[in-house]
């Protein structure tokens, strides 16, 4: 097993320079100068001598594999820079903008955890009938449906006609209760699926024919026996979609007005603010890493088949 | 159960059929110009003259989402089919020679799945400025990678069956074997891949749009046109309504058909079967 | 059986830790949520149950940081009353005293002497006087200061200014190397801005919260989420009604609006505070109210001068005659702006009115004589965040394919359109222009000279000799008069020879809850120290 997690850090190796390179070419690759960018904004006009001068402050009169490693190097020591528009460091506003992101995140992953174990048990237990169909069906809506349309209609049922919720806008926990479930919609449906599949094959083994057979309650049987032996995928599933779910939350946090990490990155396009970009990048992309780490731990620890064909490999 | 995958398949063959037929016939069924303007009829309900309504400035809904679905189904394919070639063509070469050229693409291939791919593709296209071409570089760079893991796979599956070693030792070269024997039995992972895959597409499409990433005005676009609405939607809910149920029907219609295809071709494919 | 319990006990407690983690993370925002009780004279003042508390903290909001801080040449901005100028304006844009109580200009008009008020302290306890002056005219000689607002530069409030003395400790005096007779105007509001010496440093750059002389004193200010304001008792004239005000960015209109509806701010101040379509819809309910009066915005199309077909005048006139300005303004911003062919802004006392012409057969002549039987595809510029602008530049595009204009509409942010207009690769673009003081030289300086810093950064190609005579025989002109003619006729070139195309006059629009009064909009901002709480 030691071998095995170190194979897997190893294999991180590549892909954490894969993202450092990916962030670093986004703002290498920008049009228009990056000094002349940073000193334009608020409508101000910079002389030819002052662009000269920030691009030697910014050190981009070096070439771009020295760029890249100075670059690599600041943000190992937790400097991504200065963003052109506010002009305050990249690493403190993300700082100050990631926990409404994670807080969203975890709001909406809690939601697909319970709602999709729940849809899926109860489609899983009603196989054939009725009730399984309408949560087969609704997974299918769910799994269809744009974000940002579903964001509009919930606004507009909730908010705007019952009012009970609030629009939008970052506040109290009620602020969170729509993006929360916007966000976990796909993933809310995938893992019912998923539950769905596993349970039924969970039930078609013999010990749970057994059991029926010895008369115990089906739902008593799928709550104690068959979920256990099938959430492990679904965790696994669940705690890769996290990664999807960064990225989802850009359209949500924008429907919304929520200050978060995605709004940040919107804002950063739209005033060509490279800095701010590659940052959100950078920081996304680790959080993704050490998500599908985590969780490849967490399933390592839970699923003994796994364990074993970490020690084969 | 032979019966309910029929029907899945016919609602998923009918709601295609009529997205994609409504898009294409465009020009001879909407009944009036989508782009120009008539101030004189703006943000009207639905009526006999406008059965869906119009917009904010006067132009007919129906017309316009008869056309709004076009430029995203469009894009959508062609991001889906280049990134299918392109993930196709690198995992086909490395499963086929194995060796440090397998090893190299695999990581390579490595490297983009562990990338977060809705932040980049998002990135990418800011940084790139809207616009079909850079659209599509967006969708294919952020989505090859997938194609090529389960291509990859499936290709060291085929190339260890004892058929495919019999054909090599009564000397078939490697292209006719490939091109002969391996391709045809990628099909149908490939197939049901690529449907949800164009679905994932379609979404991602209509989200960049909605962003003002993606596809731009004149055409009219669906995504666009809820986007657009966001002023007047509370007073006007037929805005958003209708170009939204279009967007749906499409996707729904595209993940039934994933979900038939992969229950006829009986593809056992964890990937094919998580999206 | 023993290892499967054992599992299952591990995975409950997976779930039972995501399940808490998602809780805690959801609960755990509600200390940082900015409860107003949180605020001192809250805690003071807890009978606020009863009536109204004539002392309860008003919140208010805006879509930028109205304090953008430090790094910003003048800290914040006038609407916040922090700072006061040496001159302001009135309703009519006329100048009027602030901290310079009186004035004199010499006979030939080089030179003018300023009184300064006496008795004026500033923020930080120190007193208002001519060194504190010549301290700010040091500080605005150092280098151009960029702001959100309008650029620091003192060439563009003192054109001409050939030095700056204090002559005893309340008056100080200017002198010009050419007439100055409109220098009043020249430095209306952002023109004239003072603030203690002790707030800057040796750079001329704020060393912290900026002191100034105004009815309000900031406390706090939080970038991106909230400026706080208190009642500065010690102010020189008629004291703020509210005691403490905050201010909050909120950059989303929606969310402003929605804000705004649940009585989490009580009014919404500072440009683009509510688009007009949202105004109309909370007009018709109850407990708000809708306050507008002229605004110093002005919104036109600029076209790349530079090049084919907008550098020949009749194309520029053939898209005027072309656009059909009433129904921009009635349908798409439901009445709240007045169409205009001049670039000047109504809202100057030097604005003369100009029938708004509109003709499409005149302008589909002019076109064809340039374009002849082809059409042109031009580029054409807007901004990507403000929904309204969108339809207004597809509705634009819809005329101008008559007159043999295709336009490729590209939404932008602000920043990346200015940058294509400066390198002249773009046809049409969607601009605005605020009036930084009431001399409309400045304007025309920026638009019209050949070597105007707009006309350049808008690659409007704009050259007439004319023009170049009039504002200098303008800025020689001892007599208003004389001034005022040369002001006149430069409209008047403008809306034949279009520098830019105009398209309306702005109106200021703010929205609040009837529970305050006071809240009514001005030519800039609202008049914050009017605002208080209705009984």
């Amino acid at each position: 097993m030691g071998r095995y997690l170190l194979q897997k850090l190893l294999s991180l190796v590549p892909v954490l320079l894969g993202i450092s390179l990916a962030a670093f070419v986004l703002g290498a690759v920008s049009l228009g100068n990056p000094a002349e960018l940073a000193l334009s904004q608020g409508g101000y006009t910079p002389t030819r001598e002052q662009v000269a001068a920030m691009e030697r402050q910014l050190g981009l009169d070096a070439s771009y594999p020295v760029q890249y490693l100075r670059w690599v190097g600041r943000a190992l020591r937790g400097d991504l820079g200065e963003s052109y528009s506010s002009r305050r460091p990249v690493a403190q506003e993300l700082g100050r903008r990631l926990p409404v992101t994670l807080k969203l995140a975890a709001g909406a992953m809690a939601l697909a955890c319970g709602g999709g174990l729940l849809l899926g048990c109860l489609s899983a237990l009603f196989r054939g009938r009725w009730p399984d169909h309408l949560i087969r069906a609704v997974v299918n809506v769910q799994l269809s449906v744009p974000g940002f349309w579903l964001a509009l209609l919930l606004i507009l049922l909730f908010a705007e006609t019952l009012q009970w919720l609030p629009t939008s806008g970052n506040g109290g926990m009620r602020h969170m209760i729509l993006p929360a479930v916007v966000l976990s919609t796909a993933s809310m449906a995938t893992a019912a699926r998923l539950t769905r599949s596993a349970l039924l094959a969970e039930l078609g083994k013999q010990y749970c024919t057994a059991a029926a057979a010895r008369g115990i309650r089906r739902w008593r049987l799928v709550v104690r026996n068959a979920l256990p032996n099938a959430a492990a995928p679904v965790l696994a599933l669940l705690g890769n979609s996290l990664g999807g779910m960064l990225g989802g939350s850009v359209i949500v946090e924008s429907v919304f007005a929520l200050p978060g990490i995605g709004s940040y990155a919107l804002e950063a396009i739209g005033n060509r603010d490279y800095p701010a970009l590659q940052g959100y990048v950078l920081l996304t992309g680790v959080t993704y890493v050490g998500i599908t780490v985590l969780v490849d731990l967490a399933s390592l620890l839970l699923d003994p088949k796994v364990r074993l064909e970490g020690r084969r490999l | 159960m032979k019966g309910r995958y029929s029907l899945q398949l016919v609602l998923a063959l009918v709601l295609l059929g009529t997205v994609l037929l409504c898009s294409v016939f465009a020009p001879l069924l909407a009944p009036y110009d989508p782009i120009t303007p008539d101030m004189t009829v703006c943000l009207q309900g639905p009526s006999a003259a406008h059965w869906l309504g119009t917009d904010a400035l006067g132009r007919d809904m129906l017309s316009r989402a008869l056309y709004g679905g076009r430029g995203c189904i469009l894009v959508a394919l062609a991001a889906t089919v280049l990134s299918m070639a392109f993930g196709m063509l690198v995992g086909v070469l490395g499963g086929w020679f194995g060796g440090w050229a397998d090893w190299v693409l695999t990581v390579f291939a490595n490297i983009f799945q562990g990338l977060p791919g809705t932040c980049l593709m998002i990135a990418i296209a800011g940084v790139l400025g809207p616009g079909v071409p850079n659209l599509v570089f967006a969708l294919v760079l952020t989505s090859w990678a997938g194609f090529s893991r389960v291509v990859r796979t499936e290709t060291l599956r085929i190339r260890e069956q004892s058929y495919i070693e019999g054909l090599r030792v009564l000397g078939a070269g490697p292209v006719r074997l490939l091109v002969c024997h391996v391709l045809p039995n990628l099909l149908p992972n490939v197939v049901v891949l690529f449907t949800t895959r164009v679905g994932r597409c379609v979404l991602s499409v209509a989200s960049l749009s909605f962003l003002g990433l993606g596809l731009r005005p004149p055409a009219p676009d669906w995504s666009v046109m809820i986007n657009d609405a966001r002023l007047n939607y509370r007073s006007a809910p037929h805005l958003i309504l209708v170009p939204g149920m279009c967007i749906l029907l499409l996707l729904l219609g595209i993940n039934l058909l994933g979900d038939a295809l992969r229950d006829r071709l009986d593809v056992r494919n964890q990937e094919a079967k998580e999206l | 059986m023993r290892a499967s319990s054992k599992k299952r006990r591990i995975l409950a407690l997976v779930l039972a830790l995501v399940l808490a983690l998602a809780a805690t993370a959801c609960g755990g925002q509600q200390p940082s949520d900015p409860a107003p009780e949180q605020t001192p004279e809250n805690q003071t003042a807890p009978e606020q149950t009863s009536a109204v508390d004539p002392d309860a903290e008003i919140v208010l909001a805006g879509y930028r940081n109205l304090a953008p801080g430090e790094k910003d040449g003048y800290y914040c901005s006038k609407i916040l009353y922090v700072w006061e100028p040496l001159i302001t304006q009135d309703d009519t844009a006329a100048p009027q005293p602030c901290l310079a109580e009186s004035w004199e200009m010499s006979e030939d008009g080089t030179q003018w002497t300023f009184a300064l008020r006496q008795g004026v302290k500033f923020h930080d306890g120190t007193d208002f006087n001519a060194d504190a002056v010549i301290a700010n005219f040091d500080r605005m000689g150092m280098e151009v200061k960029s702001s959100s607002f309008y650029p620091l530069d003192i060439n563009t409030h003192y054109p001409n200014l050939e030095k700056y003395e204090k002559l005893d400790d309340y008056t100080i005096q200017l002198t010009f190397s050419q007439p100055a007779p409109t220098q009043l105007y020249n430095m209306v509001n952002f023109g004239s801005a003072i603030y203690s010496p002790g707030c800057f440093d040796e750079n001329g750059d704020f060393n912290g919260i900026c002191a100034g002389t105004g009815p309000f004193r900031i406390t706090e200010n939080v970038l991106d989420e909230y400026v706080l304001l208190e009642r500065f008792d010690d102010y020189w004239g008629e004291p703020a009604k509210a005691k403490t005000i905050r201010v909050k960015v909120i950059p989303d209109e929606e969310t402003r609006f929605a804000a705004l509806k649940s009585g989490e701010i009580l009014g919404v101040i500072d440009l683009r505070a509510i688009p007009a379509a949202l105004a109309v819809e909370l007009e018709g309910s109850d407990g708000f109210a809708v306050t507008t009066t002229k605004s110093t915005m002005i919104y036109f199309l600029t076209l790349n001068g530079t090049e084919f077909p907008f550098n020949d005048v009749r194309m520029r006139q053939a898209v005027s005659l072309a656009l059909q300005r009433k129904v921009i303004t009635d349908s798409l911003y439901y009445g709240f702006g007045t169409p205009t062919t001049n670039i000047l802004n109504y809202s100057t006392p030097f604005y003369k009115e100009f029938p708004v012409e509109e003709d499409l057969a005149k302008a589909k002549e002019l076109a064809q004589e340039v374009l002849g039987d082809e059409r042109v595809t031009v580029t054409y510029l807007y901004q990507g965040d403000a929904a309204a602008q969108k339809a207004e530049s597809e509705l634009i595009a819809s005329w101008l394919g008559e007159i043999g204009i295709d336009c490729d509409l590209q939404p932008m942010e602000y920043a990346n359109m200015k940058e294509l207009m400066k390198a002249a690769d773009y046809g049409i673009s969607r601009m605005q222009q605020g009036l930084s003081n009431s001399e409309p030289a400045t304007i025309f300086r920026r638009f019209m000279l050949t070597d105007g810093d707009q006309n350049q950064n808008y690659s409007l190609g704009y050259q007439s000799d004319e023009v170049d005579a009039l504002m200098e025989q303008a800025a020689a002109a001892l007599d208003m008069d004389e001034r005022t003619a040369c002001y006149d006729r430069i409209q008047e070139i403008s809306t034949q020879e279009f520098p830019v195309i105009p398209l309306y006059n702005d109106q200021t629009l703010m929205a609040y809850s009837t529970k305050l009064t006071g809240y009514e909009a001005k030519l800039y901002g609202i008049e914050l120290p009017l605002v208080g709480w209705a009984q």
